[in-house]
């Protein structure tokens, strides 16, 4: 029924429809005449006022857009919802919570320069927000004195135990009293909520006068780490373990320059509030130790490895284990040797170099093993630097031999191939064509069969196939670039084994193939011959401070403009692109803007002080020829600033995400678990290794049939569902998807 | 209402032919990805989310066996309380030596006792906002485009009727008719999504 009021057709304007027909309109129910009707209500502000406030009558405009906010979002304001937030809920906070939270349990203050009273202190201002705590300068009113406030976070407050380690951890760190520790002054609770209270340190933190200032000299550096070392000998002699020793916890006073480590010994409260079920610990992992990144026990000597990675901070402008993602970084920090400090910058003496790399030595027993020692030996380089004469230089240590080379299967020790395999599992592959992935630096890959007949092999990359080939006794070489590989060998195989760099793929006691692995000479630093020490490295100098490759152009920043560049002194930058890249290979974007006077040498060209820039300004196109200096300075920007140079690396654990969240169309009807398995496999081009003895432990049999039908849904969705069904799960672990019984419960 | 709560005797003896089979797939196509976002609330990384999400499916079916012992309700409401419940217990639970490998941070899990109820709460407000990105999903394969424009930048987005109504070409009580319109069927879908598999009869 339409019924109307103040029905005329001449009035129409102020007719409108009643609820029960505006009703109808808004959930499409309108029976007749539903042009004329819609037509009305789409002109008749009114009506639409009635529609729209029926529309929100269960569910607001506002919950609706909520709804559809980023899952971060949503989940915040889940969170909030409850009055105790747990410690692992921390992590999805962004940041407007954050600050509301710092300020929410401060009581209400008359002082106008005060935000807020918290105890006998009136806070000044939120200075920041760790993992733990809410760190606020204030000002002691009964002493009359500023002071820095740490108050353990509320949401982690809830929880005694927390309460309890915060205050334990921050009494024992308060029992250290030393000139290069900044003193904790007071531990106490206020209102529950467990503080300390530490003098404000006037200066800036490491991390800052780095980025502020640049690199810092040699000697600057060995001032600071033997007084870094100083502070932490202190605190090791009462058992105190720091780490987390970082430079933004190296404070360094004003005027005098004293450095005074902070935050000592609540890393570990922190640890312990906000581990996950995963024992990650949140925050950058950049600076932790090996043993800590592992998950390890740890003791003093992982502040000695850290202390390390502040020292090549200081000296390079940026950390050694740097990589995009926590993972990655904590990957880099367990795996590789960082890149030589000299390598970086030529000013590092060898001795210095030294030094750093036994401090960042993987494992403890080859570092140095006491802060007291570190602390002897910068000393007396500290004395023979500002006299060279007046004192003799110390010994330089014996290097430790590098690692230990890699077990026969165990690629995490720090080989530069990651083979991607299964050895040493006891099972069997499932498949008939073997799969490996392979991570791999550009260079070659060699692959010899030694089986009678041509061994059939395909190379792929991504979807794109890059090869394939029969390959015979003779063998066969490929030139491949950076990334992740998936070589598919025909043919049925049962193990792999792992020979320093090259993997043997055999069937029974026959090795089938070989494939070695080449890093092509361009790219492959560990290799070159040590430089010996003044060899005429090429200065490290930029005449711009920024460089940028994009499509069709090179832009550079020039002062603080940015230009399109177009010829280095007679060089036109197509062909100095060119050269560099036939030169340096895959590194070239890096070794051309890091490294423009080595680059440049080695095309012929020794440049002076100063070379011509040919610039095209991007925003009116003029072109102009700029005289510019080349400067330390210059490249140290560049450098730091310089990641988006750096080849991108994919992981192998990425390439598994990513197969395993692309879209799937299957169909088994009643087909074999081992059958089923191996058609996922070929089909996904990913290993797939059935777990036969735990399957059998757990009574299950390969031939479990297995029925679905399902149209692009994710890969990872397909196993769950197929797996789930016949008592499965899958992992993926060392890099191999894993099938195996579901644990009865 | 889409279709009425199976009846727990029609189910029986069902649960290896294809029409239960079916249920099941939709059911964890639906759920899964509920499961692991939830889990990922809980603070877990992506890899532990998504082995959590294994075994509550893995213990879920297992459950299958005894269903007849399930009590009362639909076979599908039975199945989403169920999962409900795992999650809420595995996410609440001490997990023991699994865990961050500190005695005390289990000691706290027990200490805080509204853990529980919050684990519940996050898995309702996650399970409202799954409904309404399933149920738009199906609303805007059932739109004309531009009125499905009209009511996401409008509602969601929150730009004005007047922009959006610019932008479009229409006008601007249309195009705030189609935000109140698209909204409508998008809460009858959610509801129809939510009576069908969570609704206990």
């Amino acid at each position: 029924m339409i019924a109307r009021i103040g029905d005329d057709q001449n009035q129409r304007d102020r007719s409108h429809y009643d609820r029960e027909t505006l009703d109808d309109f808004l959930h499409d129910r309108l029976a007749a005449r539903t042009e004329a009707v819609t037509r009305h209500i789409e002109s008749c502000e009114d009506c639409q006022c009635v529609v729209e406030g029926m529309a929100e009558e269960n569910l607001s405009w506002r919950d609706l857009a909520a709804m559809f906010s980023e899952p971060s979002g949503a989940f915040v304001k889940g969170c909030a919802a409850s009055p105790h937030r747990s410690a692992t809920d921390d992590a999805g906070e962004d940041e407007h919570g954050r600050q509301a939270g710092a300020a929410s349990f401060l009581e209400p203050s008359r002082d106008p320069d005060s935000i807020g009273r918290f105890a006998r202190y009136e806070i000044q201002q939120v200075l920041g927000r760790g993992g733990m705590g809410i760190v606020m300068r204030a000002f002691d009113t009964s002493l009359g004195r500023h002071c820095a406030v740490k108050v353990l976070a509320p949401e982690l407050a809830c929880s005694a135990a927390a309460r309890q380690r915060f205050s334990r951890e921050a009494k024992s760190a308060a029992a250290v009293v030393h000139p290069h520790v900044v003193p904790i002054q007071t531990v106490d609770v206020h209102d529950g909520l467990p503080y300390l209270v530490m003098p404000v340190v006037d200066g800036p933190s490491l991390q800052q006068r780095v980025q502020h200032d640049g690199p810092l000299s040699p000697i600057e550096t060995v001032r600071i780490a033997a007084q870094i070392a100083d502070g932490l000998s202190a605190a090791h002699q009462q058992g105190l373990v720091h780490r987390d020793i970082k430079p933004a916890n190296i404070l360094l006073e004003n005027s005098v320059e004293r450095v005074q480590i902070t935050d000592f010994g609540l890393a570990r409260a922190v640890d312990d509030a906000s581990m996950t079920r995963s024992g990650v610990i949140a925050g950058t992992p950049q600076y932790m130790s090996p043993e800590q990144a592992h998950g390890d026990a740890i003791d003093h000597r992982s502040d000695l490895f850290s202390l390390g990675s502040v020292m090549y901070f200081m000296l390079t402008g940026r950390s050694p284990f740097r990589a995009e993602t926590t993972m990655g970084v904590l990957n880099r920090i367990g795996n590789d040797d960082p890149r030589s400090l000299r390598e970086i910058n030529a000013d590092v003496p060898a001795w210095l170099d030294a030094i750093v790399m036994r401090l960042l030595s993987k494992s403890p027993e080859h570092r140095y093993q006491t802060a007291s020692q570190v602390v002897r030996l910068l000393n007396r380089w500290q004395a023979h630097l500002l006299d060279p004469t007046g004192t003799e230089a110390p010994e330089v240590q014996p290097t430790r031999k590098p690692r230990p080379s890699a077990s026969a299967n165990g690629r995490k020790t720090g080989k530069p191939l990651r083979w991607i395999v299964a050895a040493g599992l006891f099972c069997f592959l499932l498949w008939a064509a073997t799969i490996i992935i392979l991570q791999t630096e550009q260079g070659t890959l060699r692959i010899e069969s030694n089986a009678d007949a041509n061994l059939p092999i395909v190379i792929r990359k991504g979807d794109e196939v890059v090869e394939q080939m029969r390959v015979s006794r003779a063998g066969k070489t490929i030139e491949i670039k950076t990334g992740v590989y998936v070589v598919e060998i025909a043919g049925d195989v049962d193990g792999f084994e792992i020979q320093n760099d090259s993997v043997v793929i055999r069937r029974g006691a026959t090795q089938v193939a070989t494939i070695v692995e080449t890093k092509s000479a361009g790219n492959d630093r560990s290799d070159a011959k040590p430089q010996s020490a003044d060899q005429a490295v090429p200065p490290k100098l930029a005449p711009y401070t920024r460089m940028e490759f994009r499509e069709q152009q090179v832009v550079v920043t020039v002062g603080s403009e940015h230009y399109e560049l177009l010829k280095i002194d007679h060089l036109a930058i197509e062909d100095l692109v060119k050269q560099t890249k036939q030169a340096f290979g895959q590194n070239w974007k890096k070794r051309l803007s890091e490294d423009l006077v080595e680059v440049l040498g080695k095309l012929g060209h020794v440049p002076s002080e100063s070379v011509l820039l040919k610039l095209r300004k991007l925003d009116s196109g003029e072109v102009v020829s700029i005289d510019a200096p080349l400067t330390k300075a210059n490249r140290n920007a560049l450098y730091r600033d310089n990641k988006h140079n750096q080849p991108e690396e994919a992981s192998v654990a990425d390439y598994y995400q990513k197969v395993l969240s692309g879209k799937t169309s299957v169909k088994a009807d009643g087909v074999p678990l081992a059958d089923f398995l191996t058609q996922l496999s070929e089909q996904h081009r990913i290993p797939i290794l059935l777990d036969r003895n735990d399957l059998k432990r757990a009574g299950i049999t390969t031939n479990t049939r297995v029925s679905i039908e399902m149209t692009n849904v994710s890969l990872r969705m397909v196993l769950n569902i197929a797996l789930a069904k016949v008592g499965c799960k899958y992992e993926v672990k060392d890099e191999v998807l894993r099938v195996f019984a579901a644990s009865t419960q | 209402m889409l279709q009425g709560p199976e009846t727990r005797a029609s189910l029986i003896g069902k649960l290896n032919q294809p029409a239960s089979e079916e249920v099941w797939m939709e059911f964890v196509s639906l759920y899964r990805p509920l499961v692991v976002r939830v889990a990922l609330g809980k603070g877990l990384q992506h890899a532990d989310a998504e082995d959590l999400a294994q075994d509550v499916f893995a213990a879920v079916r297992r459950s299958l066996e005894t269903f007849e012992t399930r009590g009362r309700g639909s076979f599908r409401a039975w199945l989403f309380r169920i999962t409900r419940n795992l999650v809420v217990n595995q996410l609440t639970r001490p997990k023991g030596p699994v865990g961050s490998g500190d005695s005390q941070t289990n000691r706290w899990l027990m200490q805080q006792p509204d853990r529980q109820s919050e684990t519940a709460t996050l898995f309702d407000h996650e399970l409202r906002r799954q409904q309404f990105h399933v149920a738009a999903d199906r609303v805007r394969s059932k739109c004309e485009p531009a009125t499905w424009r009209a009511f996401w930048m409008t509602a969601v987005e929150g730009q004005s009727i007047s922009t959006v109504a610019a932008s479009l070409g229409k006008a601007e009580g249309a195009v705030r008719m189609a935000k109140c319109r698209v909204f409508a069927r998008l809460q009858q879908e959610a509801q129809s999504i939510s009576s069908l598999w969570e609704t206990e009869e």
